[in-house]
């Protein structure tokens, strides 16, 4: 094995990121190599030796610092907020507004309300042409009905 | 941190109060020549861009490795901004290092002047290559596994096996006169 590729195994093998064959063949040369040896003992060391480089502490009030500085992110609930915060200032501003609201909307259907309480008014496109349907298939069997009580003939005249 | 993706500020606030101390200690030792102010502040910067980056954030990725790859894109984003205006400064006459004819110390040699341990350290690192010094700073500070430092480099495993095996080399170099042994 070459010094360099030993070498690089003894410093992965310092931080327990080499399998046991790998290993075993760097330490073994390791052995019969000062040069390596003498590698091998230095990294063991640099790690106490980094330990010295010391770093500071935060100083207080870091988290508030930082979420002083976080900017507004808009979410539906945040949408909601911001408009009640808006309305909060002004209760009674919005209280007429939404009577004036409530009046107009009477007096534009107020016009319309006796139609709009008959039945057929009242339903809606599909609901109708459910209805449609349902008609035609009844006289579809009234049809039949007839043509069976006339003898089966589909086309024999129908009874009145 | 999903739920400070979603715009949860208190949770958010949780994880800034966790994890501020550890990006701290990344960012001043990855950036050995800035001082604890500006340290403080890149940090800051770091807490910031997660806030606005956590709706993508995706929880494969472990919490703190994904906070670190944003404090080492935050502290590459500072260095190029740095040289950058140093080169603008050049450009104008205006030389902020020092006075013509005087020799321009390295990191290392400005440390021997303080002489104190820890500084000599510090300097060292500043001689590294930003990968090489980020693969140290994560293995013997924060004590990340291979994969994991892999992950904040956006490298593969053997990439870090190999980064931190040529940074252990020159660092060995650089302090050759200094005694290793704590």
């Amino acid at each position: 094995m070459r010094c360099r590729k030993a070498q690089r195994i003894l410093s992965a093998g310092l931080d327990g990121e080499v399998s046991g064959r790998r290993s075993k063949a760097a330490g073994e040369h390791a052995q019969s190599c000062s040069a390596c040896a003498a590698f091998a003992h230095d990294l063991a060391r640099l790690g106490g030796a980094l330990q010295a480089f010391r770093s500071p502490a935060p100083s207080d009030g870091f988290t508030r610092r930082v979420m002083a500085r976080l900017p507004r992110r808009q979410s539906g609930l945040d949408i909601l907020q911001s408009w009640l915060e808006l309305l909060r200032p002004a209760p009674l501003g919005v209280g007429v507004a939404a009577f004036c609201l409530g009046v107009g909307l009477v007096l534009l259907t107020g016009g319309d309300s006796a139609s709009a309480d008959t039945g057929d008014d009242a339903l809606t496109g599909w609901t109708r042409e459910y209805q449609e349907i349902l008609a035609e298939v009844s006289m579809e069997e009234r049809m039949l009905t007839l043509s069976t009580i006339n003898g089966g003939d589909d086309h024999a005249p129908l009874a009145p | 941190m999903l739920a400070a993706g979603q715009g949860d500020r208190s949770a958010f606030a949780d994880l800034v109060e966790r994890r501020h101390h550890a990006i701290l200690r990344f960012v001043y030792r990855f950036l050995p020549r800035v001082d604890r102010d500006a340290a403080e502040d890149l940090a800051q910067d770091v807490f910031l861009s997660a806030w606005k980056s956590a709706p993508s954030y995706r929880p494969q990725a472990l919490v703190m490795t994904w906070l670190l790859r944003i404090a080492r894109n935050t502290c590459l984003n500072y260095q190029r901004a740095r040289r950058l205006r140093r080169t603008e400064s050049l450009d104008d006459g205006r030389p902020e290092d020092p006075p013509a004819g005087q020799v321009q110390r390295t990191p290392l040699e400005a440390a021997d002047a303080a002489a104190t341990r820890s500084e000599r350290i510090r300097a060292a690192l500043a001689c590294l290559p930003h990968q090489q010094r980020a693969a140290v700073v994560l293995k013997y500070f924060h004590d990340l596994s291979y994969a994991e430092i892999a992950d904040v480099l956006e490298t593969s495993v053997s990439g870090v096996e190999s980064v931190l095996f040529r940074a252990r080399r020159s660092l060995r170099t650089l302090l050759e006169d200094v005694p290793l042994d704590s």
